[in-house]
């Protein structure tokens, strides 16, 4: 019986191993090689028309060089190009001898690359491509091709300029310290946000493509001497193994590249917020950011980042402290509440004082459905409720709010359906959902809840405890890219335990974090401890205190 | 194969669960909570026991805005040859799951107690539901009857209860005992048992007529006089119920009662009156607030004595002469009068244990951890021991504050 599995498994693996190879050659190399090309610019512009049909985006301007020595076209798509850019430095100069002197009349189908590229067109970006499909390529991300009579090579000029949303804040992670910079759908603008938090030259943002018909841009962003390079090795292998369609979102890339594809927990860390995302890089953390979203991904990550905000590492840090174990409290609320007061109104009444459970039981008075029943009702009509809340206009929103916390709360307790009590546990669940900084981590809580409460229903707090033992031995089985998704707390060092709970003040933090094998671990020099200036000295002018202080470093 | 055999065992924990379904499973609102229960013993029949089970309704609580609601407790009473089986009797007419649980009150009548309280603790040590940190009264009369008194300041007559024991804790006149620490005691040897006695009392507005003032606060009687034809009566609990082996063997009052507490060391609040030593006539009270207790056994050519060193302390509270009573001197004489106060208590506590024959200090325990040989001699013949064991009291008493105001204040008019 074994011995047929593991070869079913070989088998499996085999045939894998055997698909993705034919189908990168296929994806990456099969359309160049099937594709016509011609240098002939006639040739060329039907050939173009053929392939991209009538698009009116698509502009094909044709014309020829000042000395009539050359015939060119130029391809770009309207709406994603600079068009001003594109008339004044590459167009008028080549027609007219006027802007670049002394170029032009030398014009001939033999030099005319070399002179265009060098010479004649002013635009800082030019790159070459070698082909056709190349170029097409290109041009739909925005820049202008210009082909030219009898050369094989295309010159391809960066013109790109679109409307875009401008850097808001992030209304996902708001905070009420620290930069207000969300990233946006623009690749490019996210890139430069990364870059102007991090003036390094070891910051590489590393550019792939993903999506056969998106072509995606796909931008990993790291410290070449702090990441550790088989992690990234590992996450840049992942992301060519993609082989789809499409990439609309950084949710693909996450569900295609995460360790445990079938888990209920989210794997990878995702942020809109730009001082978090490069406060992950410096950590030795990568950034995977996709062009389109402004939600980057951070790998490897582990289950208590969800419970760390950005702020926690601007303001003093005990309240960061105080916070992160609320959070956990909160994050255990937002799981188990609804279930622990399920069993215990059920199963486990003497574990009640008195006076509460005399309380609960004259809530409970009349009141038709058995607690589980109860429960998950209130649940469901929460998730309702707020399903509706998210999806519904600003406008509208308020209505809902109305008819579903007035109406149903107040008016399902007077008629007696459900008691008070459960209505108090059930805000007190929602809320503790949303006090959690990560939402994709509140989702998960959100639907193992339901189980829980089922489990509470049927076994009371041995059901709910079989509950979270199997989610934590679920948990103790993830990793992120080689992490260990409870790492550090489930192995790690004594150091990283405490800085998950308990950041430290930042001229403490001297190492980054141990789990995740960097090549640089220094953060800092170990003298950054507050130094005071002796009293005395106080009274220096101002210039002669900053050499004191030199002086002493 | 891995996923395979996961899929398996989930299937599996799947069926675990609803195979077993809910089998224990009661609503809340399907219980009937029991607080207290009184165990009655009726001589003579073939089903002696009286189980009065007090069931609080919750709805009664529910309904507090709209008008009454009705009693919030109700009672069930039924009879049988066990304890268990007298439940069971009442439960016939309980529409309800009875559930035990939060049972904190067992109220053991006088007649039971006398009889033997062992059935009472079999059961409730056996039962799963039942605390052992219920507290255990003995009623005067019938449990029954005093379950029956009517609330006064409470929603019902077992938060009463309750709420004179937690008073109880401050006072230390009596001492509330749970079963467990009941049950430590009876079966410690060279111990006995001791708890509190609950009795239903006429109201204090009764007791007017007979009119000795605010005297009442100095812990005298309970007001046993017998109330009028008032039906109204309030409870209190009235002295401490002191056992030989399981059996009722006496009641001490409330100054003997306070006086065992302080041979035990067991005084912690409280107030007590001494003679003024400027005017005998008039009265200074003081109160207690810290006290020690320190109980020594010697042995001495065979012969066992015990040596009881009581150290308390306390503040002047009030006096009803204008003397200053503020004076080292003062002072002095306060402390001698009120440690002699105490010895009298302790004495008083120790010669009605000895007519009793009850050692409810637990001396002998205290010889059995100082001088175990010794005790292992006496062991059997402990409770005859212990009436002719000398005990020496010595009390020393410490007046630390006098208030806020150190000298009474002197109208002018009636100055000296």
């Amino acid at each position: 019986m074994p011995s047929a599995f593991s070869m079913l498994r070989k088998l499996l693996k085999y045939k894998l191993a055997d698909n993705s190879s034919e189908e990168k050659q296929a994806g990456c190399r099969g359309d160049a090689i099937r594709q016509e090309d011609s240098p002939l610019l006639e040739k060329r512009l039907d050939l173009i028309r053929k392939r991209l049909g009538e698009s009116k985006d698509i502009v094909i301007r044709e014309f020829s060089s000042n000395n009539n020595q050359v015939k060119l076209a130029i391809l770009y798509v309207d709406g994603l190009v600079d068009r001003r850019l594109i008339n004044d430095h590459i167009i008028r100069p080549i027609q007219s001898d006027f802007v670049v002197k002394n170029f032009s009349h030398r014009l001939a189908e033999k030099n005319a690359l070399q002179l265009l590229k060098k010479h004649i067109t002013s635009i800082s970006e030019v790159a070459e491509a070698a082909n056709l499909t190349q170029a097409i390529r290109m041009m739909f991300s925005g820049d202008t091709a210009l082909l030219i009579n009898g050369e094989e090579k295309i010159l391809v000029y960066s013109t790109r300029a679109w409307d875009r949303r401008a850097v808001t804040e992030p209304e996902t992670e708001p905070a009420v310290r620290g930069s207000r910079e969300g990233f946006t759908e623009t690749l490019r603008t996210n890139t430069a946000l990364l870059r102007r938090r991090i003036r390094h030259e070891n910051l590489r943002l590393e550019s792939m493509k993903a999506g056969r018909r998106t072509g995606t841009d796909v931008v990993l962003a790291y410290i070449n001497d702090i990441v550790n390079p088989l992690t990234l090795e590992e996450v840049r292998r992942r992301i060519a193994a993609i082989d789809t369609d499409s990439i609309l979102e950084s949710g693909y890339i996450e569900e295609f590249i995460e360790d445990v594809p079938f888990s209920i927990f989210p794997q990878l860390e995702r942020t809109e917020r730009s001082d978090k995302a490069a406060a992950a890089v410096l950590d030795g953390r990568i950034l995977i950011m996709v062009d389109n979203t402004p939600h980057v991904l951070i790998v490897p990550t582990s289950f208590f980042q969800f419970i760390q905000a950005s702020e926690d590492y601007y303001e003093r840090p005990y309240i960061a402290v105080v916070l992160r174990l609320l959070r956990l409290f909160v994050l255990n609320i937002a799981l188990m509440l609804p279930a622990v007061y399920v069993a215990i109104i059920t199963f486990h009444q003497e574990m009640l004082p008195t006076s509460l459970l005399l309380s609960i039981a004259a809530a409970r008075e009349g009141v038709p459905f058995p607690a589980v029943a109860e429960a998950l009702l209130m649940e469901a009509i929460f998730e309702v409720l707020r399903e509706a809340g998210v999806r519904l206009p600003k406008t509208v929103g308020q209505a809902v709010s109305i008819v579903g916390g007035l109406v149903i709360g107040d008016a399902s307790i007077r008629a007696g359906l459900v008691s008070p009590s459960m209505v108090i546990v059930v805000a007190v669940t929602a809320i503790s959902t949303f006090a959690l900084p990560a939402f994709n981590a509140s989702i998960a809580l959100r639907i193992l809840r339901f189980p829980l409460i089922m489990l509470a229903g049927m076994m009371g707090l041995y059901g709910v405890i079989f509950g979270l033992v199997i989610i934590l031995i679920h948990l103790a089985g993830l990793q992120s890219f080689g992490v260990p998704y409870l790492s550090p707390l489930a192995h790690g060092s004594v150091s990283d335990m405490l800085k998950t709970f308990a950041r430290p003040f930042w001229w403490m933090t001297r190492r980054r974090a141990d789990e995740l094998g960097l090549q640089n671990m220094k953060r800092q020099a170990g003298n950054m401890g507050p130094r005071k200036t002796p009293f005395a000295k106080r009274e220096l002018t101002h210039d002669n205190t900053e050499e004191h202080d030199a002086g002493k470093r | 194969m891995k996923r395979r055999n996961c899929i398996l065992a989930a299937l599996l924990a799947c069926s675990l669960i609803f195979t077993s379904g809910c089998w224990d499973q009661v609503e809340i609102e399907d219980l009937a909570i029991v607080r207290a229960i009184a165990i009655d013993y009726l001589p003579g029949r073939r089903a002696p026991y009286l189980v009065t089970l007090a069931i609080k309704r919750p709805a009664a609580m529910g309904q507090q805005e709209g008008g009454g609601g009705g009693e919030q407790v109700v009672f069930y009473a039924g009879v049988g040859a066990s304890i268990a089986l007298a439940i069971e009797q009442a439960a016939t007419h309980i529409p309800r799951r009875i559930f035990l649980t939060h049972n904190d009150l067992v109220i053991v009548g006088e007649q039971l107690a006398k009889h033997g309280l062992l059935p009472v603790l079999d059961f409730v040590v056996r039962n799963p539901d039942m605390r052992l940190s219920a507290f255990l009264l003995i009623a005067k009369g019938t449990g029954q009857e005093l379950l029956h008194t009517a609330e006064r300041l409470e929603g019902s007559i077992t938060e009463e209860i309750h709420g004179l024991i937690d008073q109880a804790e401050d006072a230390a006149e009596t001492q509330p005992v749970p079963i467990f620490r009941f049950l430590r005691k009876i079966t410690t040897p060279g111990e006995e048992a001791y708890t509190v006695v609950i009795q239903a009392s006429p109201l204090p507005k009764d007791k007017l007529p007979a009119a000795n003032g605010e005297g009442a606060q100095a812990g005298e009687g309970g007001g046993n006089g017998g109330g009028g034809a008032k039906q109204e009566k309030s409870l209190a609990l009235a002295g401490m119920a002191v056992f030989r082996s399981d059996r009722l063997a006496g009641i001490l009052n409330h100054s003997e009662a306070r006086g065992k507490l302080w041979l035990a060391g067991m005084t912690t609040r409280g107030i007590m009156a001494v003679d003024d030593p400027v005017h005998p006539e008039e009265t200074v009270t003081l109160s207690l607030t810290r006290s020690q207790t320190k109980i020594t056994p010697s042995v001495q050519a065979g012969r066992i004595s015990f040596r009881v060193e009581v150290e308390a302390e306390g503040d002047l509270i009030s006096q009803s002469s204008q003397a200053d009573l503020s004076t080292a001197e003062m002072i002095e004489k306060l402390n001698s009068a009120k440690a002699g106060a105490i010895k009298v208590e302790m004495e008083k506590a120790l010669q009605k244990m000895r007519q009793l024959e009850t050692d409810v200090v637990g001396f002998g325990a205290i010889l059995k951890r100082r001088e175990p040989k010794i005790f292992r001699e006496v062991a059997d013949r402990w409770p005859e021991i212990f009436v002719e064991v000398p005990v020496e009291i010595l009390v020393k008493a410490n007046i630390r504050r006098t208030g806020l105001q150190a000298k009474p204040a002197q109208p002018l008019s009636t100055a000296k």
